[in-house]
């Protein structure tokens, strides 16, 4: 078996990482997906999922296109809804568009999403958008104070809180997507969802991106789910590994204990009459 | 040299003209025979061209020098004319940005509400702006009222339905990721489609702003108030240097709202465009 020795890109870096030992998946979880499958049409896009993750753990999800990263992710944050089975976050059965459910997860994404025409504040302040203090929360200048203060307080969590009044526009991809974390921290997540979040990043603020997710889920009482496609960065710095295949789960174990075959062989071509 | 190897099929050389192209060709030719056999038969005609010139030229000469001795009457007119154009503007975009949103396939509460409203403003839009006027001079009499509710109807049509495609034009991420928090429709409108949206919205605004100025000179001419009026009364009584000083300052005012809404429009455009290459 080829046991990974930190690979490239990210070899320098992650030797300077200090990956913690990953939490016991035998303890309680806060998320917890049983035996979930969406269809959509006459395509099975999810099959038979299950997944239990518990408080402070970071999971990557890896898997090659359309083998249903997003779809579950979307799950999860009640964004979609599943043609069997249950998604719970922390005893709560979530539903789509089930407004309990999105009030505690945080949702980063590929692009960022952010509005560039507003400054990074503004940004992070419209995470609390579709919760109680919803209307006043469109612009900064019309936020309630303590809005205001906690949104700072994000943004300095995430290393941009001396960029709080920069338009969007005017950041960097890297900087941005800190900017969408701090939105997503606005709502208190239980479970931070990023789908893709280093996609159009260069390789070092890929590495800056990921090393600050998984850092926020350490210190909060949350734990996070990402999907991602670079195998080195996500044995590099996530706790566990989950890969996707045609929608089914065909690869869960702690991030120490996976080879590069495995996660390569996710890669590896879906025959044409299996789903995906 | 370049050669070809034995056993190649020779390369075929595509033919000059395709037949696509000169079905084009034919049917442009079409057209413009058709038009210039529509203008001879209305009695357009270079010969008659020709034999109005003299007359055309007496009555420039006419008008030379400008009299300005009435730049009293012709300053109030103005004034009256750039006022009636910013109310009749301000007016028909404050409606026109509350219709819009209905009109906006992305925004708009349903198809339904879309399409009828869509509807209507292209109703609107189809009624030219001086009939506009003639329809509000008989309905509230001769004077700026007319003039204001002409301009406020012309804009309404105009700035409506491209406010519309502004706000449908807007990036759709933003709003997805406001969705996803459960931001409401106008929440999602106001957080992440107008902001996008307006560097768009603005030029659109200083457009109709531009066209409000033009339309509101002409509107005089059918009595709803302006400088327009004072131009038709100089020409009826054959006064042409006044009409020719009419003229120039109506042409001062054009051009200077011109020249200030070009500026703007390109301020704002050269601040999206320095935001977008940053990024």
């Amino acid at each position: 078996m080829n046991r990974l020795t930190v690979p490239a890109p990210f070899a320098g870096q992650a030797s300077t990482l200090s990956r913690p030992p990953a939490l016991n998946t035998g303890g309680p979880s806060l998320l917890n997906v049983q035996d979930v499958s969406v269809i959509r049409g006459r395509q099975s896009i999810l099959s038979g999922v299950t997944l239990e993750v518990p408080q402070g753990q970071s999971v990557g999800i890896l898997g090659a296109n359309g083998a249903g990263k997003t779809t579950l992710l979307r799950c999860c944050a009640g964004l979609e809804s599943v043609s069997s089975g249950t998604v719970r976050l922390g005893g709560h059965t979530g539903s789509n568009g089930d407004t309990l459910t999105r009030t505690r997860v945080g949702m980063v994404f590929q692009q960022h999403q952010l509005v560039r025409a507003y400054s990074a504040l503004t940004n992070v302040i419209h995470g609390r958008l579709g919760l109680a203090e919803g209307w006043r929360c469109c612009w900064h200048v019309t936020a309630p104070a303590h809005l205001r203060a906690k949104a700072m307080a994000c943004l300095e969590q995430v290393g941009m809180a001396g960029k709080a009044m920069r338009p969007v526009a005017d950041l960097s991809g890297g900087e941005a997507q800190r900017v969408a974390i701090a939105r997503a921290l606005m709502r208190d997540p239980e479970l931070l969802l990023a789908d893709e979040p280093t996609a159009s990043l260069d390789p070092t603020a890929r590495l800056d991106v990921i090393r600050l997710l998984t850092s926020l889920t350490r210190q909060s009482p949350a734990c996070l789910l990402v999907s991602i496609h670079d195998e080195h960065l996500a044995l590099a710095t996530m706790d566990r590994i989950v890969g996707l295949k045609g929608g089914r789960v065909v690869l869960d174990a702690l991030a120490a204990e996976v080879t590069l075959e495995e996660i390569q062989s996710l890669y590896a071509a879906v025959p044409q009459d299996e789903p995906c | 040299m370049l050669t070809q190897a034995p056993g190649e099929s020779p390369l075929v050389v595509p033919p000059r003209f395709s037949s696509e192209f000169v079905s084009r060709l034919l049917l442009a030719a079409a057209i413009v025979i058709v038009l210039v056999s529509d203008a001879a038969s209305m009695g357009v005609s270079p010969q008659r061209l020709l034999e109005s010139l003299p007359k055309l030229l007496r009555f420039l000469a006419g008008m030379f020098p400008p009299d300005f001795s009435h730049w009293p009457m012709i300053l109030r007119a103005t004034w009256t004319t750039l006022r009636i154009a910013l109310l009749g503007a301000a007016v028909g975009l404050a409606v026109s940005s509350g219709l819009a949103v209905l009109a906006s396939r992305s925004q708009s509460p349903s198809a339904w509400v879309c399409r009828a409203v869509r509807s209507l403003l292209s109703a609107i839009r189809t009624i030219p702006e001086l009939i506009w006027a003639i329809l509000f001079v008989i309905a509230v009499g001769l004077g700026p009222l007319a003039g204001i509710l002409a301009i406020t109807f012309d804009t309404l049509g105009f700035a409506g339905r491209f406010f519309a495609d502004a706000l449908d034009d807007a990036p759709q991420a933003p709003q997805e990721a406001l969705r996803s928090f459960g931001a409401s429709r106008l929440q999602v409108l106001f957080g992440a489609v107008l902001p996008e949206a307006l560097p768009a919205l603005i030029g659109i605004a200083l457009h109709s702003l531009e066209r409000a100025i033009r339309a509101s000179v002409i509107l005089g001419v059918v009595g709803a108030g302006g400088i327009g009026i004072e131009l038709m009364v100089a020409i009826k009584l054959f006064e042409y240097q006044r009409s020719l000083a009419i003229i120039i300052s109506i042409l001062v005012v054009v051009m200077d709202v011109e020249t200030v809404s070009s500026l703007l429009r390109r301020h704002v455009q050269r601040t999206v465009a320095g935001r977008h290459a940053v990024s």
